[in-house]
């Protein structure tokens, strides 16, 4: 911005200086026009009054007044056109520079916010990647815990079932041929141990 | 008191076999008494050893009769067993209940082949079960005991 300022600030400087020129100038051809009639009136007004200037040299004068002019003008033309080349090639470096610059910053503004979302990608995921780690530990943990538990229970019902069934094996091995002359021993012997209860139920029947 | 019945003669059984041969000897007594022909029939061992228990003679079957008759009275004690006891064995078990619980006492002695030895008592409703096949069943418990006690390699597993 401060550029824009520095090169309007030029630009106007120079289009006052060549229009104070031009002004100087038209000024100069006004006074010239102006002596020449105050001449001429004076001349009319006063005729006994002789010109101080002759015709040819009034001329003369007009001639170079307006070359002198012609030249200012066109010294001031060639300057002003070289100050405005000079300036409208300031103000495209600097307009080149200030896009530069500004499409730098809306670059990196740009790159920036796209960081950001990045980050906050990376952030999220990471978030994301260790929640799912956490519910993966915890499934695995509960697994652990069930196969754990059903292998405790199938363990507890072989145990209970293997004596159920090494019973029954052994009582279809030694369901024939049972000697009771070899447990006659075992059956009086039990008998005797339960005679108690025995008598009871035959008193309570 | 002197025993009715000769532990031979226990179960229910054998009373109405004995009875129903008692009737038939009085049927053939009497048939043989009208023939004015001789008294004497022939009777079985178990018929025998009533009368000699009794110190009866043949004459007297009715008293023995009656005697057998009075036996329906009496509290009938199920024993059942995993095969079929011989004679001696019957005997001995009639005579130690008659001895141990009530002289008047007949045993009713049951075939039940799934206990796989040992014998259950049954007194009315109530039972006591001294099979094999219970303790083995009571038992599975200690099974998972000596189980574990194998898979730990300890010696003297299941003692």
């Amino acid at each position: 911005m401060t550029s824009y300022y520095i090169v309007f600030g030029v630009i106007v400087a120079l289009a006052a200086i060549n229009y104070l020129c031009l002004f100087w100038i038209l000024r100069l051809q006004n006074l010239v026009k102006a002596a020449e009639s105050t001449a001429k009136i004076s001349h009319e007004e006063h005729p006994s009054l002789k010109p101080q200037i002759s015709p040819e040299k009034l001329a003369e004068l007009n001639n170079k007044i307006e070359k002198q002019a012609e030249a200012a003008i066109e010294q001031a033309s060639t300057s002003l056109k070289e100050s405005l080349d000079k300036s409208l090639g300031q103000v495209g470096q600097n307009v080149g520079d200030l896009s530069d610059k500004i499409i730098q910053d809306e670059l990196t503004k740009y790159q920036n916010a796209l960081e950001e979302v990045r980050q906050a990608s990376v952030d999220k995921l990471s978030e994301v990647q260790a929640s799912i780690d956490k519910r993966r530990s915890e499934l695995e943990e509960a697994l652990t815990a069930d196969v754990a538990a059903e292998k405790t229970k199938v363990l507890e019902r072989f145990d209970k079932q293997i004596g159920e069934i090494v019973s029954a094996y052994l009582i279809e091995a030694l369901g024939s041929g049972v000697d009771l002359g070899a447990q006659s021993s075992y059956i009086m012997a039990t008998l005797e141990q339960n005679k108690a209860e025995i008598i009871k139920a035959l008193e309570n029947e | 008191m002197s025993k009715t019945l000769p532990d031979a003669i226990a179960s229910p059984q054998q009373v109405q076999i004995l009875r129903l041969e008692i009737g038939r000897c009085i049927d053939l007594l009497n048939e043989a008494a009208r023939r004015k022909q001789s008294g004497a029939v022939e009777i079985s061992a178990d018929l025998k050893s009533v009368l000699g228990a009794n110190e009866v003679s043949q004459e007297n079957l009715k008293k023995i009769d009656d005697l057998l008759a009075k036996t329906s009275t009496w509290q009938v004690v199920h024993l059942q067993l995993p095969a079929t006891p011989a004679p001696s064995l019957r005997a001995k078990l009639a005579g130690w209940f008659r001895d141990n619980i009530k002289h008047e006492l007949l045993i009713s002695f049951e075939l039940n082949s799934n206990l796989a030895g040992g014998f259950a008592v049954r007194i009315g409703a109530k039972q006591f079960d001294h099979s094999f096949r219970s303790r083995l069943l009571q038992g599975s418990g200690a099974m998972e005991k000596v189980l574990a006690q194998v898979l730990q390699g300890k010696p003297n597993a299941g003692k």
